[in-house]
């Protein structure tokens, strides 16, 4: 899986989760052998809608040690096939959960871990990805979230995992 | 001959300003952001023959949150590129001026891209945190691929050298 996101996200053969979507979603945690650089025990998660959001789906599990080396690494990919939307966003984020599996998603204003966001004009087929490298010091559950926003819509796309991180 | 001088110059400027490698169509801001310092890289050209500027240094602690924002917009009053891909990374290196790896495939701490049309005015921005866990330098680039194929003979790109203590 290393190195291959690019091409994936460059490829015009990634095909979507469901077409019937607006949008595509390829959301994934893995961890990293810190003697090897390898990675392992990855989890994944597509795309669902919001609204319902969260309360819509059960969201995978992932677990994780504190101070674990950690990848994160998703593609988005706009299905819609009616032309440009303008000043569109995909923000996604790893955010400390009050509980594990909670339902509403956390403030932002604190207990991220890291995060990015991305304004531009959505065309058919356009794609926005990331691969990050992060590691959770402190135990506890958190959630990894990937979402569409801004995009003039009566609903958003998003791809959530929780991250259970044990001492 | 001093006719024929100053036609030949007039020539030269025309071909010149005429020339897509000396009109700048995208400008690119990247702002990196450290707990006490910061840094606003701008665009260079990549092309051929093209020799990059020397690398700004920002230094940090190793494991301060740092905050990367970018901004790409096109200035071009007319055309439109299609298909360009934004590209930025964060990457481990050797020492602050070493050139990009040729490949991203290890110590990566962040890497990201986005495809998008760019009408004349029409701009990306990205807002980013990455935290280097331990000392070292890391290259820090954004870059536009493919808008050489829409009409420009070079690329752009902004980038700075991150140095954790």
């Amino acid at each position: 899986m290393k190195n291959s996101w690019m091409t994936v996200l460059m490829s015009l053969a990634v095909v979507a989760a469901a077409q019937a979507e607006h949008a595509s979603i390829d959301l994934r945690v893995m961890r990293v052998d810190p003697q090897t650089g390898k990675e392992r025990d990855e989890v994944s998660a597509s795309v669902l809608q919001d609204p319902p959001g969260e309360i819509g789906g059960q969201r995978p599990e992932f677990k994780a040690k504190a101070g674990e080396p950690l990848v994160l690494q998703f593609i988005f990919k706009n299905t819609y096939p009616h032309g440009e939307k303008k000043d569109c966003r995909v923000r996604y984020f790893v955010v400390r959960e009050a509980k594990p599996k909670q339902k509403t998603v956390p403030d932002l204003r604190d207990g991220v871990v890291t995060q990015g966001c991305f304004t531009l004009n959505f065309k058919p087929q356009c794609r926005v990805g990331a691969r990050q490298a992060f590691t959770i010091s402190e135990p506890g559950s958190y959630l990894l979230r990937l979402q569409s926003e801004n995009t003039d819509s009566d609903h958003e796309h998003f791809a959530a995992i929780d991250i259970l991180v044990e001492k | 001959m001093i006719r024929i001088s100053g036609l030949a110059l007039v020539h030269l400027a025309l071909v010149a300003f005429s020339n897509p490698a000396r009109a700048e169509h995208f400008t690119i801001d990247l702002e990196v952001k450290g707990p006490k310092v910061n840094h606003t890289a701008r665009a260079e050209t990549a092309g051929l023959g093209v020799k990059p500027k020397p690398r700004f240094v920002l230094e940090v602690q190793a494991g301060d949150q740092v905050t990367v924002k970018w901004t790409l917009t096109s200035t071009a009053s007319k055309d439109t590129f299609k298909d360009v891909l934004v590209h930025f990374y964060a990457v481990k290196i050797a020492k602050p001026g070493d050139p990009p790896p040729p490949k991203l495939d290890k110590d990566v701490l962040l890497e990201t891209a986005l495809t998008m049309d760019f009408k004349p005015k029409d701009k990306s921005q990205g807002e980013l945190t990455l935290k280097p866990e331990k000392p070292g330098v890391y290259l820090l680039r954004l870059e536009t691929i493919g808008a050489a194929a829409g009409g420009e003979d070079h690329e752009h790109f902004a980038t700075l050298d991150l140095v954790a203590r």
